[in-house]
């Protein structure tokens, strides 16, 4: 078992190499732009440093991550609506893409909550239990989510980009 | 499906970026406080100019934090807040029966906007178990006399099974007599132990 009081650079250094490009992808749809994702995963790691309780194994470490990540990504997201920096991720799903549209540009369009059940279960590929667990809400309506975020994503990208 | 999960793939971490994290990592754990991010400097231009007593002296202001304006939809200034404070407070957290005190320490109690702080309290604050989920959410707390650049905040648990958890605070309210309070952003995270015992 790994805990706060033997965790080391080493550990952190690890884990950013081992989680960083699914944490970066993860804060990047939620937030839709690399500077802002970069302060997310920056501030998912610090926390594991000085925080993260002893984990099992590492599906509990990668899970602790993830619901960490989507908590940051979330405090930068009410930050961003007082700061009222509307229309931002659009502008840079985007930039992204060059401009030339795609599923990426689609998924960014969709409203938060639907952006993260997507993502972590279509492309982490984790079950509605798990995410459920993650998000902190019922496996119905993480089923509910996936349902309808499939259906504003299709219709999304048929509509602008087919 | 299969679409949507080649091109999210396809986000990769540049490597500047991930060596930039490593970093400070690195520093967090030798100092106990990672290097301020170099983008808050690009805000600290807008430095606000409004007329709240706590604010006043926005120029005298240290090279860590920054004020900055508080914006209506049509541009008009309403208000101001203090922004990367993370390195400037340092908060531990004891639970100790059924209330969590929060031990905040300005760690330059004579700067501006601490040397103007009378009172302290925790504006909004999430506790998040082992897997990292939200137990509890909350905020507002009472305020808190500050003393010597220390301030006890005292928040009451709702039942919560034994364990470790994570106190994460995002914004503080700092307060002075006749001022209106001033919000007080940073990241902070405080690891507790809530024990039965």
């Amino acid at each position: 078992m790994d805990n706060y009081s033997s965790r080391s650079n080493e550990s952190a250094e690890a884990a950013v190499t081992l989680y960083g490009d699914m944490l970066f992808r993860l804060c990047f749809v939620m937030l839709g732009g690399g500077a802002d994702a970069e302060d997310a995963v920056q501030d998912t790691m610090l926390a594991y440093l000085r925080s993260a309780p002893p984990f099992e194994n590492a599906g509990h470490e990668k899970a602790w991550l993830i619901t960490t990540a989507k908590n940051k990504c979330r405090d930068i997201l009410r930050r961003r609506r007082r700061q009222a920096d509307a229309g931002r991720l659009e502008e840079t799903a985007a930039e992204l893409t060059d401009g030339d549209g795609g599923i990426l540009e689609a998924l960014m369009s969709l409203p938060e909550k639907f952006r993260l059940v997507l993502i972590l279960h279509y492309v982490e590929e984790y079950r509605v239990e798990e995410i459920a667990r993650m998000v902190g809400k019922t496996p119905s309506a993480i089923k509910m989510r996936l349902k309808k975020g499939r259906e504003l994503l299709r219709e999304k990208y048929r509509k602008e980009y087919m | 499906m299969n679409e949507l999960k080649r091109a999210v793939e396809e986000i990769k971490m540049p490597d500047e970026m991930r060596e930039r994290i490593v970093r400070r990592c690195r520093e967090e754990k030798e100092t106990g406080s990672a290097v301020k991010k170099l983008r808050a400097k690009g805000f600290a231009v807008l430095a606000a100019v409004v007329c709240l007593g706590l604010a006043a002296a926005v120029g005298a202001a240290g090279s860590g934090g920054f004020f900055r304006n508080i914006l209506r939809w049509d541009g008009a200034v309403t208000g101001t807040e203090y922004e990367g404070a993370s390195d400037e407070i340092e908060l531990t957290a004891e639970a100790t029966g059924r209330e969590l005190t929060v031990m905040a320490v300005m760690l330059e109690p004579n700067a501006v906007p601490y040397s103007e702080i009378e009172s302290l309290g925790i504006e909004s604050f999430r506790m998040t178990g082992e897997d990292g989920g939200t137990v509890f959410e909350g905020g507002p707390t009472e305020m808190c006399a500050v003393d010597g650049g220390r301030a006890e905040i005292k928040i009451p648990l709702p039942d919560m099974a034994a364990g470790n958890y994570t106190l994460s605070v995002d914004a503080l309210t700092g307060g002075a007599k006749a001022d209106q309070p001033l919000t007080i952003r940073g990241v902070w995270d405080c690891a507790f132990v809530l024990d039965m015992d």
